[in-house]
């Protein structure tokens, strides 16, 4: 015989069937209390929980059926299991009982061993239930993981498949998603009929779901104006001016040169727009760092708008910062970005990262910081790889088994060393 | 990243019509709804119109607390008010001047001072 904990309660008018009952489930290990009419019944189990309920309907004066259905209208009743006990005869009512969604009935005079098998199996059927019931909530969370499973899916197919290799250079990027979808994302394309290399790295504001299909909606409204733009870039060539009226932000640069610029700034600047006023109740942001590059010159037009500032970092050490020239994407209508100018020598780096790079954690709560990361990087190297790599081991050392936060992306670009 | 964040709300300004709300707490994710609800309740259920957030004691601002910030200063200036900004720590100023919030924001040195600008 099992050891049982459960509490039962025993309702019934007469006291020698109380009793009777309550002596028996006792003796098999059964907590039992008992209440002599309905509202003694009802007042107990709405402050104490029961995990089952033995009702005596054989005296009509209870109103034992009216009991049953009161309880099953209860909060805490209504998936109590329940026994119902009656004389010899009443079949109707037995019958009236079960309809209503009573459990198991017993007949007077009781069968002890009856009353047991009876019990028992009630409650077997009743922990079945709760069984299947919370195998369902799994079922729920699962569906929920596969959900986000399938974002990060549809977030990893908005990254470029390829990354253009062009002659001279080498492109690499890295991304460490964190365990919650967020909205970090890079892009890599040809501009400028193939004259340009459009790069872009950005960090969609907030995490979850939000955050990836705004990404999704970043990363293609750039590219999307980056590249109408292309179509129209023939009027690059005439076009040889982009005049920068007001110096306010450090990245700003005057009468910057030419092909791409116009792109560049036309992308963010209509990306902006169109998040901004199309999504205005969502308040949803991007800081966007979007770079063209002149690979037969290595000279660097951008717009950095609200990211961190992109490292260029050359044999003897960091050698510039690329400064926001604008502000974060997506808030203020009409917002103008402007062009800064940078170049790349022969064996220079260009490193851009998002902030889950000197976010990240250590079990302590420290940050990881931008000093660190500049320490790394200025060190020697021999590809943009290579500075990739230290900079993740460093990250994995710094965090240990603290949980990582965000996004961690990072994005290289090096020209080669003359031989 | 711990999920506290204490606010204090008390009153300011010659009229007593300033609500100055004192942050205590990293602002991020998991913190930023406490905010935001916290803006709600005030702008929206009390009807308070001129907010002044003192930042002297967040030490940390990720992009989920610019937005629950901006979302706020929309809600005030939407009902004829406005959000301030007071005291921000250096490294989150230079977060403000980066992000262009500094140009997004009315921005001062002090609470007293974001106070006295309403």
């Amino acid at each position: 015989m099992r050891s049982n904990s459960e509490h039962l309660l025993v309702i019934g008018d007469d006291k020698a069937t109380r009793d009777a009952v309550s002596r028996h489930l006792e003796r098999r290990g059964y907590r039992v209390t008992v209440a002599e009419d309905d509202r003694q019944a009802l007042d107990l189990i709405a402050h104490q929980p029961f995990d089952g309920v033995l009702l005596d309907v054989t005296s009509p004066g209870t109103g034992a059926v009216e009991v049953l259905a009161q309880i099953q209208a209860g909060d805490r009743g209504a998936h109590l299991p329940v026994v119902v006990l009656s004389a010899d005869g009443e079949i109707e009512r037995i019958a009236q009982c079960l309809e209503m969604g009573a459990d198991d009935y017993l007949r007077e005079p009781l069968d002890p061993v009856l009353l047991g098998a009876r019990v028992a199996a009630t409650l077997e059927r009743q922990r079945l239930r709760k069984q299947v019931q919370a195998g369902l909530k799994r079922e729920e969370v699962l569906a929920f993981e596969r959900d986000v499973q399938i974002a990060r899916e549809i977030q990893a197919s908005f990254l470029p498949e390829s990354i253009p290799q062009p002659p001279g250079w080498e492109i690499a990027v890295s991304f460490h998603p964190a365990r919650e979808v967020a909205g970090d994302f890079y892009d890599v394309f040809p501009l400028s009929n193939n004259r340009r290399v459009g790069f872009v790295i950005a960090d969609v504001c907030d995490k979850g779901v939000g955050a990836a299909l705004f990404m999704g909606l970043f990363r293609s409204l750039i590219r999307a104006f980056a590249q109408q733009h292309h179509t129209l870039s023939w009027m690059d060539a005439l076009i040889d001016d982009d005049p920068v009226v007001h110096a306010t932000w450090p990245g700003r640069r005057r009468g910057v040169p030419t092909i791409g610029a116009s792109a560049l700034r036309d992308a963010i600047g209509m990306t902006n727009n169109y998040i901004a006023r199309t999504h205005e109740q969502a308040i949803m942001f991007a800081t966007v760092f979007f770079g063209a590059l002149d690979p037969t010159t290595g000279s660097l037009l951008y717009v950095n708008a609200g990211h961190d500032s992109p490292i260029i970092v050359g044999p003897g050490g960091v050698r510039a910062e690329l400064e926001p020239t604008g502000p974060l994407v997506g808030v203020i209508p009409g917002e103008t970005f402007d062009i800064g100018e940078a170049h790349l020598d022969p064996g220079d780096t260009l490193l851009a990262y998002t902030d889950g790079v000197t976010e990240a954690r250590a079990p302590d709560g420290t940050f990881f910081t931008e000093e660190r990361l500049m320490g790394l990087v200025a060190q020697p190297a021999s590809s943009a790889a290579a500075i990739m790599e230290r900079v993740e081991a460093s990250v994995r050392v710094f965090t240990g088994d603290a949980d990582q936060y965000d996004d961690i992306t990072l994005l290289g670009v090096r020209r080669a060393s003359l031989l | 990243m711990e999920n506290k964040l204490d606010i204090t709300v008390s009153r300011a300004g010659r009229a007593g019509d300033v609500t100055v709300l004192a942050l205590d707490g990293r602002l991020h994710t998991g913190t930023a709804r406490i905010l935001e609800t916290k803006l709600n309740e005030l702008l929206i259920h009390d009807g308070n119109q001129k907010l002044v957030i003192d930042m002297s004691r967040v030490p940390f601002l990720s992009s989920a607390g610019m937005r629950s910030l901006l979302a706020g200063a929309k809600t005030a200036r939407s009902r004829g008010g406005g959000l301030k900004i007071a005291a921000l720590l250096p490294d989150i100023r230079k977060l403000f001047a980066t992000t262009g919030l500094d140009k997004m924001f009315d921005v001062h040195d002090t609470v007293d001072e974001a106070v006295a600008a309403f």
